[in-house]
């Protein structure tokens, strides 16, 4: 890596990497991020909020499975949604779904400023296979 | 939306990722690799002949003689000095811009690249 220098951790990095800490120590900063932080406190602290979303996020990976081997079946279908409508009427989640859409939001326009800056996509370029918050 | 102030650390890291060596050699890679006139015939070469291809996959015409030479062209321009000093700088560019992932992903507690290419929340 050009122009490296030490960090106070010990380890090599380059004024690029430093730059990206300081991206990042900004978006935790930003009230997206102190809200999604906050709503997952929350949730820490809401253990039938925590349960639903587990129950919802189990179905969704058999909804997934399922239709991986040629399609899901009706009655699974029809729970993940009564699950999804729960989720939807649950004020710890709904919070935690709508503070994760705007983190996502920004997280996005991050990526398109610099992106388009940079003349290549940088979340393309650098995105491992799968992953999400 | 992006506050100001994050839009000017965003600034600066592009301006570091746009200095570093990594990017000035990808760019000046990509300039060469899209210019050469060489590997220029070779790609409109290459473009016309699979055009053909794919006309002819219905009637199955296609001769043993155009699989030859669509191999051929397929080499000539991946084994291309040109070529091969692209997909290098592009390489360590990217290792570049991974390395920035990590950083950035570090911080935050998940990953950046990931989450800001989702489509839908998770």
């Amino acid at each position: 890596m050009a122009q490296s220098i030490e960090t106070a951790r010990g380890t090599t990095t380059s004024p690029a990497i430093e730059a990206s800490r300081r991206l990042a120590r900004s978006i935790t900063a930003s009230p997206p991020f102190q809200r999604f932080q906050q709503a997952h406190r929350q949730l820490e602290q809401d253990p039938p909020a925590k349960e639903l979303l587990s129950e919802f996020q189990q179905a969704q990976q058999i909804i997934q499975m399922m239709s991986s081997w040629g399609g899901a079946a009706t009655e699974e279908s029809q729970q993940l949604e009564r699950l999804r409508q729960q989720l939807l009427a649950n004020v710890t989640l709904k919070e935690l779904l709508q503070a994760q859409d705007d983190l996502v939001e920004m997280l996005q326009e991050v990526n398109v400023f610099v992106s388009e800056k940079l003349g290549v996509d940088f979340a393309t370029l650098t995105k491992p296979a799968g992953g999400c918050c | 939306m992006i506050d100001m102030k994050t839009k000017l650390i965003a600034e600066e890291f592009v301006r570091y990722l746009r200095s570093s060596d990594e990017m000035k050699r990808f760019q000046a890679a990509k300039v060469l690799f899209e210019n050469d006139p060489e590997l220029r015939t070779l790609k409109e070469e290459f473009t016309l002949l699979a055009k053909e291809f794919q006309q002819k996959q219905h009637s199955q015409s296609i001769t043993q003689g155009e699989i030859d030479r669509m191999r051929s062209l397929q080499r000539g321009i991946s084994m291309h000095p040109r070529a091969v000093q692209f997909a290098k700088a592009q390489e360590a560019f990217m290792h570049t811009l991974r390395d920035c992932n990590t950083a950035l992903s570090e911080e935050l507690g998940f990953d950046f690249a990931a989450t800001a290419m989702a489509a839908a929340s998770c």
